[in-house]
């Protein structure tokens, strides 16, 4: 097990399709996920379509699940972003 | 001084780190602990990537703070031919968490320059000049380390310098390709890389420079045998194997170092990051016992001022014993329990979700080929 993940988000989980087209976001897709999880006062950042989460070594598991809850809420906005796509 | 002041200055003077400077809008820091931070205004944030996935340790670590205190007060720098106790003391300890074929340590600022002094190292070691590494991968965006940088970081160091070729990484759940099984893939991705480095003649190979999992560019695990492999192709034709620990390094993958977790023993080590937490920078360059006996009698034509500054020396110490004291890695196994459960929840639960990694969801991984 480790503190060291990614997220990736796609428009299509059949083709994979990356929600943001590489090494662009002209929508700023994921400018707008970064900064709902930072309203949220979830820090963290992003790379092309993917939400980067390491969090410190000494993180306790209630913290994670209170943490992880907020991804939960923000990733619906990332879902109708997919559809729309 | 008020948090509007602070943000007032840095938006003014300050040139931010990969930004557009128009329209920031930087949270004013007024005090930290563990995993939390608080604005001027009381706001809690919650720090979810270590900062720059190096604050291994939190924030307010009392042990780390005491012994640069403490460094301070005897002396805060010596050049580095000068004898230094955590100087010295750091190296050996280091080389105590490494495999048994690793020798020494050059230390740097960070990981950036640990970079490019390995391939220095690498180069003066073997005679030969190019360095192969991946599309997929963040080294560094100085000039020498932003040449192995595969990712658009790169782009405004082009044409770059010569020599340094890419490779793709095995990036399964984006290739799509129809593998049955991780040894399947990984066959694939070492011969697609073996037949490289014999059209780039590998006789004037002289490293493969990997972040073991791959960091910032999506971690992207590799496959089993897939490092494996790679060390056989190193072997066959005298390449030396550079793995990149600067963010995977130092626990935070559940293991002291990520390539642990594939059984190979590289020939060059890089870390920084988790090395001191940011406490004050510190990076270097582990080599083998090989490498470090050749530079016996032939000269090591690398230097830094800061290189193993005694501060940061000392606060490396400090962490790793950190790291040993408090069980850190059994933490690491523990809550990275609770956060692989909540990835796979969410990866069910939303359809904009395609992929979640961590290493500790490998079966997941190979259930998505």
């Amino acid at each position: 097990m480790a503190f060291f993940s990614a997220i990736e988000l796609v428009c299509d989980k059949e083709s994979r399709e990356p929600l943001v087209p590489y090494g662009k976001d002209p929508d700023g897709k994921m400018k707008k996920l970064i900064g709902l999880l930072k309203e949220k006062g979830f820090m963290t950042y992003s790379h092309e379509n993917m939400i980067l989460i390491s969090p410190p070594l000494i993180i306790t598991p209630e913290q994670i699940r209170e943490e992880m809850a907020k991804v939960d809420e923000v990733l619906f906005i990332a879902d109708e972003m997919a559809e729309k796509a | 001084m008020s948090g509007e002041s602070i943000k007032y200055n840095h938006c003014t003077y300050n040139l931010q780190s990969w930004s557009k400077q128009k329209g920031l809008d930087p949270i004013p820091i007024e005090k930290t602990d563990g995993i939390y931070m608080w604005d001027y205004d009381g706001n809690r944030y919650t720090d979810m990537s270590s900062q720059l996935v190096n604050l291994n340790v939190g924030h307010g670590n009392r042990a780390i703070i005491d012994a640069i205190k403490e460094q301070a007060e005897k002396y805060c720098y010596l050049s580095p031919s000068y004898g230094s106790e955590p100087r010295g003391e750091l190296a050996k300890m280091i080389i105590e968490l490494m495999p048994d074929n690793m020798g020494k340590v050059f230390f740097t600022n960070g990981g950036a320059d640990a970079n490019e002094n390995a391939v220095k190292i690498a180069r003066m070691f073997t005679g030969r000049q190019k360095v192969f590494s991946r599309y997929r991968s963040y080294h560094g965006s100085t000039y020498g380390a932003g040449n192995l940088t595969g990712e658009p970081r790169r782009y405004p160091l082009e044409p770059g310098a010569p020599g340094f070729v890419k490779f793709f990484d095995p990036y399964i759940y984006r290739d799509n390709l129809p593998f049955k099984t991780e040894k399947e893939a990984s066959e694939y991705y070492v011969a697609k890389l073996r037949e490289q480095v014999i059209y780039e003649g590998a006789d004037n190979v002289a490293a493969i420079v990997m972040e073991t999992i791959t960091g910032s560019n999506g971690v992207i695990i590799p496959p089993d045998g897939y490092l494996q492999g790679v060390r056989s192709i190193c072997d066959e034709f005298g390449i030396m194997m550079i793995c990149d620990e600067v963010m995977a390094g130092f626990g935070r993958t559940g293991k002291m170092f990520a390539f642990e977790n594939f059984g190979v023993k590289p020939d060059i080590v890089t870390f920084a990051k988790g090395i001191t937490c940011g406490y004050v920078q510190l990076g270097g360059v582990v080599v083998s016992k090989d490498i470090a006996a050749y530079f016996d009698d032939h000269l090591l034509s690398c230097g830094l001022t800061y290189s193993g500054h005694p501060l940061a020396c000392a606060a490396g110490v400090a962490c790793l014993n950190f790291y040993k004291d408090t069980n850190i890695l059994d933490n690491v196994n523990r809550s990275g329990a609770a956060l692989a459960e909540c990835l796979d929840t969410l990866k069910e639960k939303h359809s904009s979700v395609g992929d979640v990694r961590c290493i500790g969801l490998f079966f997941c991984n190979r259930a998505c080929m």
